[in-house]
């Protein structure tokens, strides 16, 4: 490495001062220049910097008064108008995210379609915010009020059904009203403008 | 001593008897799952079906089933009169498809194919094991392809070859969810049926190819 390389020696370094204050001396002689366009630029943002700062402060004062403790007073007429509105609110929600979630991904069967010989078969069906589920098919004669399904945790309802070998249609009914395509894992018409699910039980008898 | 021929017509006319006994038991049991459920004008003319297929030698649960499935749905009498109709229609076109021999389900799930758009020609093809169990899966399994889209002589193809194959029915069901899964990702349902065939032929042992 050169010396130059690593800086100015002492003699360069009194060169360097002498020559920086002849052109000080010389700046001081011109006359004054308009700001170039960068120089306004940055002006532009110190200013928006400032604004910004101003900004944060009032959002500051207003935590500050929303944090402080203050008397708030209503009458019992505004109180009631207060808990009807949020009760309508909630319920408005609460009503839209029930439908949502009935037609949605959660509704499901998990049923195997093939159930085995001499085995109960358990139907299962994923609907979280029914209030009640039955199923119906060929094996109860389709009758809505034979075979209720029980919750199984926060999600299920199921139901155990010893079934003959053979060949069934069947649906679920939740809260009264009868679902057409069930979403079981094989379907087929119902000669009636809907679907049915099917599951065969295996046996000696088919 | 009683003649041996006359003890032979006494056990013969206790035996029609017997049967007949039982039948008309079947018969009645059939009635009163009706009258429960059907209002009397629509019961008349349910019943009138019915008979029409035991006089056939048509199974009638399948009908009998399908009208307590519509009163239980809310269907119209003239609804449910229509689907019966055509159920018995597709009854009759299943068992001249099927053969005499076919069990009461694969009649059954041959009618379900039909209804679902496939024809006669082709459930007849399902006909040499009719009594099978793995026909009934088979043609389960055919009605619900068609509906997806699949084409169904080409589901058909590969159902029997798959029953021909002695595939186990849970192999049937495997292909049914993996057709489905492939036409949910954009595949077109004739390729993900020949798609599946294949490679579920491929993977059976020579013997049984």
């Amino acid at each position: 490495m050169t010396p130059d390389a690593r800086g100015p020696r002492p003699d360069d370094a009194e060169e360097l001062r002498e020559a920086e204050a002849w052109l000080l001396r010389q700046a001081s002689l011109l006359p004054p220049v308009p700001a170039s366009e960068d120089v306004r630029r940055k002006r532009e943002i110190l200013s928006a910097i400032h604004q910004r700062g101003a900004r944060r402060s009032s959002l500051a004062a207003l935590i500050a008064w929303l944090r402080e403790p203050r008397e708030v007073r209503l009458s019992p007429l505004g109180v009631g108008g207060l808990a009807l509105a949020v009760a309508t609110i909630g319920l408005v929600l609460g009503f839209t995210w029930s439908r949502r979630v009935e037609v949605g991904a959660n509704f499901e069967v998990r049923e195997s379609p093939i159930g085995g010989a001499r085995e109960s078969v358990r139907f299962t069906l994923e609907a979280p915010n029914a209030r009640q589920v039955v199923l119906v098919g060929d094996f109860n004669d389709w009758d809505p009020t034979a075979t209720p399904l029980s919750r199984s945790g926060r999600e299920a309802w199921i139901v155990d059904l010893p079934l003959e070998p053979g060949l069934y249609h069947y649906s679920f009914v939740v809260d009264g009203r009868l679902r057409s395509g069930s979403g079981g894992p094989l379907e087929s018409s119902d000669g009636l403008g809907g679907r049915n699910s099917v599951v065969i039980v295996q046996g000696v008898a088919l | 001593m009683i003649p041996r021929r006359t003890l032979g017509i006494a056990a013969l006319s206790l035996l029609l008897v017997l049967s007949g006994a039982e039948a008309w038991g079947s018969a009645a049991d059939l009635d009163a799952r009706l009258a429960k459920r059907l209002d009397p004008p629509l019961l008349t003319e349910v019943r009138a079906i019915v008979a029409s297929a035991q006089a056939e030698s048509l199974p009638e649960e399948p009908l009998v089933l399908r009208s307590l499935e519509g009163a239980a749905k809310g269907a119209s009498p003239p609804q449910i009169l229509e689907a019966l109709r055509v159920l018995l229609g597709h009854l009759r076109v299943a068992r001249a498809a099927l053969g005499q021999d076919a069990a009461v389900d694969a009649l059954r799930a041959g009618a379900d194919a039909l209804a679902a758009g496939v024809d006669s020609t082709t459930v007849a093809g399902f006909a040499p094991g009719a009594a099978s169990r793995a026909t009934v899966v088979g043609l389960v399994v055919l009605s619900d392809l068609v509906t997806r889209g699949v084409p169904a002589p080409l589901a058909a193809h590969g159902l029997r070859a798959m029953i021909a194959a002695g595939t186990a029915e849970l192999e049937f069901l495997d292909l049914r969810s993996a057709v489905e899964r492939d036409i949910a990702k954009g595949t077109a349902p004739s390729r993900a049926m020949e798609k599946r065939i294949e490679s579920m032929m491929r993977d059976l042992p020579l013997e049984r190819r």
